[in-house]
């Protein structure tokens, strides 16, 4: 049975943690409406670029 | 008057059929043959098999849909398809068996001018022993297996509130698997109600994925243009990993699984063993039991269909390095070879080869993302399939078929990490296309329309996409409106 030190985990020490204002960011209400209205805008884009 | 009938009632085959019915005057029939009685929307099973969702949210019954819209609905499972009809018809024709209580192990033979195989996966919880609702680890791959998942899950959060330590393992059964993207978005989830339970610090939790690299998903990873910098979705993947404390395992493929204990072998050849207290682990996917038989009778599978049950249709498969792979080998008409009405959508097509790279391990064992075909492509596909028979029927057997190859379509992914109007977050990607073509884009994807974000909004996206696609699916006034 491996343990904590033989189970091959993948070594997160080196990925990038969120600043501050990017958790902020992530639940502003108002930056959020911001970025649902442009997320749909690009899916819309995506519809009509691509073979839909 | 033509005969269409639709294998399968899922993402596809209930799109196929609902733009058949929408586009077909009623001189023509259109005939849904589907084991199942209800419909669902298989992408919020995650919130089911977390209890924050209740089953009927994710499901409803196709019969009062099909009535209203003019389809024929039989609820049984296809056997076979004879292209070629038999001897009394030489009409196409498929053979059924019943799986309605009232008529169930009743067989029947339909007729059909056109075909449309949209059958989805046969989920393989027997490639690995002991896995699955009839071993040792739960799935949310259907409704029902999801409100066990939550039921269990439950039992968990007791324990885990009073006092007892418990690991988790959450990911993909079997090296070949593909739907990662479902087993990211219940990692999360779990992480979330532990975290709302006020339990997280006495679990546990592990991600086992048969991905080489985190972020994968079974595209190969996608590259995005961010802040004017290059950065990668493993990046991207990792830093949530990390930020939420979850541990991962990559490149790995799941031996066999005893109770409380999965055994593993990784990319680098070597063996594991994994305790474990509750295990959500979805299985590979395979083709559908159908088999093909010429007028005579005589045995034609292994025309039709590939080896793994997926229903061959006109891409490029010539087996070949992945060097060598190009865009052009994936279908665009998805017509079955030699059949102008004979098609295959969704998962049902088989693909020509995986779209990440896949490796094996020193021992030799197979460990490669299968591709995904669900959702938005899904559907697309399906209306590619049934635009094109509405256009043969109408304007004659000759006229070319539609097409939308994956490698010219784009694919929203929204990978929910959390529920909650003001509290939810998840993964919001999109990606141009779905199968990266190299010689259009350096980094296989237009990095304009390939883009990754994370947050509410992610969530809000989500849920509009589920009562959508619940509202498009009931056929309710303007349907039709809202895009595959």
């Amino acid at each position: 049975m491996d343990d904590k030190t033989t189970l091959p985990t993948v070594d997160l020490t080196n990925a990038p943690l969120p600043t501050e204002k990017t958790l902020r960011h992530r639940k502003s209400l108002i930056g959020q409406a911001g970025s649902f209205v442009i997320f749909n805008l690009r899916m819309l884009r995506l519809i009509t670029k691509g073979k839909h | 008057m033509s005969d269409v009938v639709v294998l399968g009632a899922g993402i596809a085959g209930h799109t196929a059929a609902l733009h058949l019915s929408r586009k077909l005057g009623q001189e023509h029939t259109v005939t849904v043959v589907s084991p199942n009685s209800y419909w669902n929307w298989i992408p919020s099973n995650i919130w089911v098999g977390v209890g924050k969702m209740k089953r009927k949210q994710v499901v409803f019954p196709l019969g009062p849909i099909y009535r209203k819209k003019g389809i024929s609905f039989e609820q049984a499972e296809a056997v076979a398809i004879r292209p070629y009809g038999d001897a009394e018809d030489p009409r196409g024709a498929v053979d059924i068996v019943r799986t309605d209580p009232a008529q169930a192990g009743e067989t029947d033979r339909i007729r059909f001018d056109y075909l449309i195989n949209a059958t989805g996966p046969k989920l393989k919880f027997s490639a690995t022993e002991g896995l699955g609702p009839d071993g040792f680890t739960v799935s949310v791959c259907t409704a029902d297996h999801a409100v066990e998942a939550a039921a269990q899950f439950r039992e968990v959060i007791a324990k885990l509130k009073r006092g007892q330590r418990q690991t988790i393992v959450v990911g993909v059964g079997h090296g070949t698997c593909t739907c990662e993207g479902a087993a990211f978005e219940y990692v999360f989830n779990v992480d979330t109600e532990l975290r709302d339970a006020g339990v997280r610090d006495l679990a546990r939790v592990i991600y086992l994925t048969n991905e080489a690299e985190l972020g994968d998903f079974g595209v190969g990873g996608m590259v995005f243009d961010e802040h004017g910098y290059q950065t990668t979705s493993k990046i991207w993947t990792e830093s949530l990993f990390r930020e939420r404390g979850v541990e991962a395992i990559a490149g790995a493929h799941v031996e066999r699984i005893e109770p409380n204990i999965v055994h593993f072998e990784t990319l680098d050849g070597e063996h594991h063993s994994l305790e474990f207290d509750y295990a959500m682990l979805l299985p590979p996917f395979g083709g559908v039991d159908l088999a093909a038989y010429d007028r005579d009778g005589n045995d034609i599978t292994s025309e039709l269909f590939a080896p793994n049950g997926f229903m061959k249709v006109d891409a490029d498969y010539t087996a070949k390095p992945y060097e060598q792979w190009r865009a052009e080998d994936w279908p665009k008409t998805y017509e079955c070879p030699g059949f102008d009405n004979i098609f295959a959508v969704g998962i049902a097509f088989a693909p020509p080869h995986q779209i990440s790279r896949p490796r094996k391990s020193p021992n030799g064992t197979l460990i490669a993302p299968a591709p995904p075909r669900t959702g938005m492509p899904s559907g697309v596909m399906a209306k590619t399939a049934a635009l094109t028979i509405v256009d043969r029927i109408q304007k004659g057997k000759a006229t070319p078929a539609r097409d939308a190859s994956m490698t010219e379509m784009g694919a929203a992914c929204v990978a929910s990490a959390g529920t909650g109007l003001r509290s939810g977050s998840a993964a919001a990607m999109t990606m141009m296309p779905v199968v990266p073509d190299y010689s259009k884009y350096p980094t296989g994807r237009d990095t304009k329309d390939t883009r990754g974000e994370l947050g509410l909004h992610g969530h809000w996206v989500k849920l509009m996409l589920h009562y959508l696609f619940i509202y498009k699916a009931k056929g309710l006034p303007g349907w039709f409106l809202i895009p595959e």
